[in-house]
């Protein structure tokens, strides 16, 4: 049985190997996060002096946020829009992911990659266009407008992604399922989401991040009743330089809502209800 | 399995997704396609458009700066995205099994993602800034070494790169992630008994069954790397040089703070049919190998 | 439900959740919008301008509630990046709707906007303002930021400028430099890498900052971009000359990494004590010497760059063609363009535009370098003359100075020699010239001979 003792310590090294370049690398990650938090606290006379860590912390770029230039409504109005089109394109984009993984029709493939010809093109092409047909409509700067542009722009890619999530699920649960009466809507209700519920919990964060993160449309379809926090952080950067400490101030304070919602989201990225306690064993 | 189509059914679950792409994203399109083929700025408002066939394409094909540019798009990208699934694929990993601590660490991660895109250039100029930048700093008290990360056209690249990097692994791990927890159980219940190894376990069982994603995670991610404007406008505006110009930075800068629509339109056209050349190539080998 | 029993209990409430947030973002959303779109607010007298957040604007900021009690009329300020500025202002002038009554406008756009016929002129509204009185203006800043030379007409007022000057530090410069020779040699013997110290904190990154600073060197060698009729000049033996010394400066007696330096880089590295000279904005020099913002406080001159002739950047004041409140935003054109409200924000450290600020003795005296200001902005130039592509010119020169500067590094690494790379460098604004000169052909310029007026002219 040497060889299993063997394997047991080498497997110990191995795996303190990897803790340890794992850890090196949340460190990379978090190093910077770091630095931005600090450097919020930092009064003016220090704030671009980077590597000083001694001194008095202060709130002036927390307050200068909250009344001068005040961060609220950018944070509301990008929670809104972020949180309407992820749902929209999660609502509309995985019924039609399961219809390209589970049905067989002419054209399928080809209708699939289309749709992922929209995530393919240079968004700044399509936004005077886009801008133009919603000026003659009157309809920008609402949220409405924003919601439907980002729910286009995610929708390409929760299509793609579910699909791949639908398909990891095997086919014999539906199967039984429709032999045993129940209607496809039905077996997609009740089967097949709660099993893809990892995915979908993945893929409704990362609809929310790329539209909490678009800037060009946001800047270009949205004025004075919708502000997007890209557009008003983007303020900070001058010709006289990047006021440094209001913009960290700023990027901490509007990451909370988000990272509440992804605490709360992530624990259902886990795996679901095996397929043991599905069949009935 | 796939099974046969009950009509009604495919166009009850893709209509409302199909309704929206044809309405809201077809106009632009054409308006765009159309445009290609005429010359017109922005600033001539109120003056016709000037019909002139397919010079703008033409004029792109030659245009020695459009394919270099091409390159250094394919360098990024490429680069990104494969050190984004490689160290993506490692914390998804690491995080998929339990541990105390692990949901707020998952929550954390995806910290470097919610930065809105303008603030990350800016930011890291600050911390790479040779004489006052942290992680230079850092570097030159173990080392005695000052690193400058913008000087040639290579560590320009590479740093670009960097960034990505770090900008992009919460979406890398994110998607693996879920995608390691819709893996079914049993292959790994069953090779467990049989006493394989981790290893053995995540070469043959793990990475077998996660390749379809894993495969669409690198397409998807690929894709936005070819888009990438803000990152290269506010680190490097395209220099030194020419040397991190990329073609959305090119098209970007001619369509939208020049005004020349046709050219840009033209511009962007191009860019998008060699982009889906390469994906049709990728899409058919890649992704259809991957699901065996 | 038999085997599916156990799933059908515990997805019900998920669903119902998922479909009560659905329900209620779009609830949200139509009731907001609603709001917007069809009940207005009680229509109160406001007016909203866009502009730039700098010192200026808090400047601004703290006096406009005079105006607001002279006049009723409310204020309100959108400030926005200059980066975005461009693309954002054209979207607006495009859309059926205005949303900005005033505006301010970089040089580098005035003719765009004004031949687009995208900016109200502003002679009759010049008439009924004789206290305005428009000859007090700077004619450098004039005929950048105020008529148009085309047709004659006045579109902008003069905001503000941002003419390029010299700074240097007091304890380490006795006489600022006079030539670029001197100014390189002096960079040179000062700078000590070993003790992280250098010459000049050079903002040599590809687009805007490198002509903004380079530019500099061309002037001061007698070069230019354009001649007086808007053929590019720029392949001149002077310019190569001028890069050429540029590049030894940003690799010899500049920081590591000044090649990809922008404002905050250079600023940076000159206010935390670690150059002795940078070339930036005029009135940099309250933020070089504010205890607040620099480590080297009261360190610090000012005094015109080397050659005597500087870049000049300016902003002026513009009201969109869909300006929504006209008479309103006239009002407050009337108010902020009045040389008592320039005088106002000169003493707070605006920095001025016409010559009775200059020389006034209260500004003078609060700030005793304000005649040297005044010579800066006086002998300055525009990087390109008021014509529809500007901003595309001054990218493209951004490209081929930065690699003219790539150049001379292959000649600092022994990779060319001094005479291969100047003929390089000549072939690059060779390009530049010839790409100015097609794009300026297709926008019209050559279909006549045209002159501009007196502060363009042999540089």
């Amino acid at each position: 049985m040497s060889s299993r003792k063997n394997s047991h310590i080498g497997s110990k090294i191995v795996n303190l190997a990897i803790y340890i370049v794992l850890s090196l690398l949340l460190l990379i990650i978090f190093l910077p996060i770091v630095w931005i938090i600090i450097t919020s606290f930092k009064p003016e006379y220090v704030v671009r002096r980077p590597n000083v860590w001694m001194f008095t912390p202060t709130l002036e770029n927390y307050i200068y946020i909250t009344s001068i230039r005040p961060i609220w409504k950018p944070v509301l109005d990008t929670f809104i829009v972020a949180f309407s089109s992820s749902v929209l394109s999660l609502a509309l984009g995985t019924p039609a992911a399961y219809a390209l993984a589970r049905y067989r029709f002419r054209g399928r493939d080809d209708l699939a990659f289309w749709i992922l010809t929209f995530w393919m093109s240079p968004p700044v092409a399509f936004v005077i266009p886009f801008f133009l047909i919603f000026d003659r409509l009157g309809l920008l700067d609402t949220y409405f407008v924003l919601i439907l542009a980002h729910t286009l722009f995610n929708l390409p890619f929760v299509i793609w992604l579910m699909r791949e999530y639908i398909r990891d699920i095997p086919h014999e649960i539906e199967e039984s399922a429709l032999i045993d009466g129940y209607s496809d809507i039905q077996v997609f209700m009740k089967i097949t989401l709660p099993l893809v519920k990892p995915g979908m919990v993945a893929v409704g964060m990362l609809a929310f991040i790329f539209s909490w993160t678009e800037f060009l449309y946001s800047l270009i379809l949205t004025s004075i009743h919708v502000r997007h926090l890209t557009v008003e952080v983007s303020s900070y950067w001058t010709i006289a330089g990047v006021v440094l400490g209001p913009m960290t101030a700023a990027i901490t304070i509007s990451m909370i809502p988000a990272l509440f919602l992804a605490f709360f989201l992530q624990r259902h990225i886990v795996r679901g209800l095996t397929l043991g306690a599905v069949r009935g064993r | 399995m796939i099974r046969d189509p009950r009509k009604k059914y495919i166009i009850f679950f893709l209509l409302p997704s199909m309704l929206i792409l044809c309405v809201v994203g077809l106009f632009p399109f054409f308006y765009v396609l159309i445009l290609s083929f005429h010359q017109y700025r922005l600033t001539w408002w109120g003056k016709p458009w000037i019909f002139v066939g397919l010079d703008n394409y033409r004029y792109i094909v030659d245009w020695d700066r459009y394919w270099k540019s091409a390159l250094n798009t394919i360098i990024f990208a490429v680069g990104s995205t494969t050190l984004e699934l490689l160290i993506g694929l490692a914390l998804a990993l690491f995080l998929s099994r339990e541990f105390r601590g692990r949901g707020i660490l998952r929550t954390l991660i995806i910290i470097p993602l919610l930065i809105p895109p303008v603030s990350i250039g800016l930011m890291w100029r600050f911390l790479l800034h040779p004489l006052l930048g942290l992680i230079p700093w850092i570097f030159k008290s173990f080392t005695g070494v000052t690193l400058s990360f913008f000087e040639t056209g290579s560590t320009a690249m590479l740093s670009l790169i960097l960034i990505d990097t770090w900008e992009w692994l919460p979406f890398m791990f994110l998607v693996l992630l879920a995608g390691l927890e819709s893996l079914p159980k049993e292959p790994f219940e069953a090779a467990y008994i049989d006493g394989a190894s981790r290893w053995q376990i995540f070469r043959h069982i793990t990475l077998p069954l996660l390749r379809p994603v894993m495969v669409v995670a690198f397409l998807l991610k690929l894709l936005i790397s070819l888009k990438v404007y803000d990152l290269i406008y506010t680190v490097t505006t395209g220099g030194p040089g020419h040397t991190t110009e990329t073609l959305s930075y090119l098209v970007y800068r001619e369509t939208f703070a020049y005004f020349w629509m046709g050219k840009g339109a033209a511009m962007a056209l191009l860019y998008e049919y060699m982009i889906i050349v390469f994906a049709v190539v990728f899409v058919r080998y890649a992704l259809l190998k991957a699901r065996g | 439900m038999g085997r599916y029993g156990v799933m059908a209990s515990t997805e019900t409430p998920k669903k119902k959740l998922i479909f009560a947030a659905v329900i209620l973002a779009i609830i949200v959303i139509a009731g907001v919008s609603a709001y917007y779109l069809i009940w207005k607010p009680a229509a109160e007298k406001v007016i909203r301008i866009y502009m730039e957040d700098m010192v200026e604007t808090e400047y601004l900021e703290q006096i406009l509630p005079e105006f607001e009690e002279e006049t009723g009329i409310k204020v309100i300020i959108e400030k926005a990046s200059y980066e975005v500025m461009h693309e954002k202002l054209v979207t607006v002038f495009t859309s059926a709707k205005g949303y900005y009554d005033v505006i301010i406008v970089d040089n580098p756009w005035v003719a765009e906007f004004a031949e687009a016929g995208w900016l109200i002129p502003l002679d009759d509204f010049l008439q009924e303002h004789p206290e305005l009185n428009v000859n007090d203006y700077l004619l450098s800043l004039w005929w950048t930021v105020g008529a148009y030379w085309k047709d004659n007409k006045t579109y902008m007022l003069p905001w503000y400028n941002y003419a390029l000057a010299l700074m240097y530090r007091t304890d380490i410069v006795s006489e600022p430099p006079t030539t670029w020779e001197d100014f390189y040699s002096l960079a040179l013997n000062v700078t000590n890498p070993d003790e992280d110290f250098y010459g000049v904190a050079a903002q040599a990154r590809r687009g805007y900052k490198v002509v903004e600073e380079g530019l500099n060197y061309v002037y001061g060698f007698g070069g230019n971009v354009f001649d007086e009729h808007l053929k590019p000049i720029i392949n001149s033996t002077e310019a190569v000359e001028a890069l050429f010394l540029y590049g030894l400066v940003v690799w010899k007696a500049a920081p590591p990494g000044a090649i990809n330096w922008e404002f905050d880089e250079a600023f940076d590295a000159a206010q935390s004590g670690h150059a002795a000279m940078m070339i930036t904005y005029n009135w940099m020099i309250g933020a070089l010497n504010n205890p607040n913002k620099s480590a080297t406080a009261d360190k610090w001159m000012v005094a015109q760059v080397p050659g005597g002739f500087a870049v000049l950047g300016a902003w002026g004041w513009a009201i969109p063609h869909n300006s929504p409140h006209k008479d309103l935003a006239f009002q407050f054109l009337a108010w902020v363009a009045h040389p008592e409200t320039e005088k106002k924000l000169a003493l707070m450290g605006h920095a001025p535009t016409r010559k009775s600020t200059f020389l006034d003795s209260e500004v003078n005296s609060k700030f005793p370098y304000m005649q040297t200001l005044y010579k800066v902005v006086n002998n300055s130039l525009p990087i390109v003359p008021p014509v529809t592509v500007g901003e595309q010119i001054v990218h493209i020169l951004g490209r081929y100075f930065s690699d003219s500067l790539l150049i001379v590094k292959d000649y600092l690494d022994g990779k060319i020699t001094e005479d291969q790379a100047k003929s390089q460098i000549m072939s690059k604004l060779t390009a530049a010239a010839q790409e100015i000169y097609d794009i300026m052909s297709e926008e019209g310029y050559y279909t006549e001979v045209f002159t501009l007026p007196p502060p363009w002219g042999p540089g």
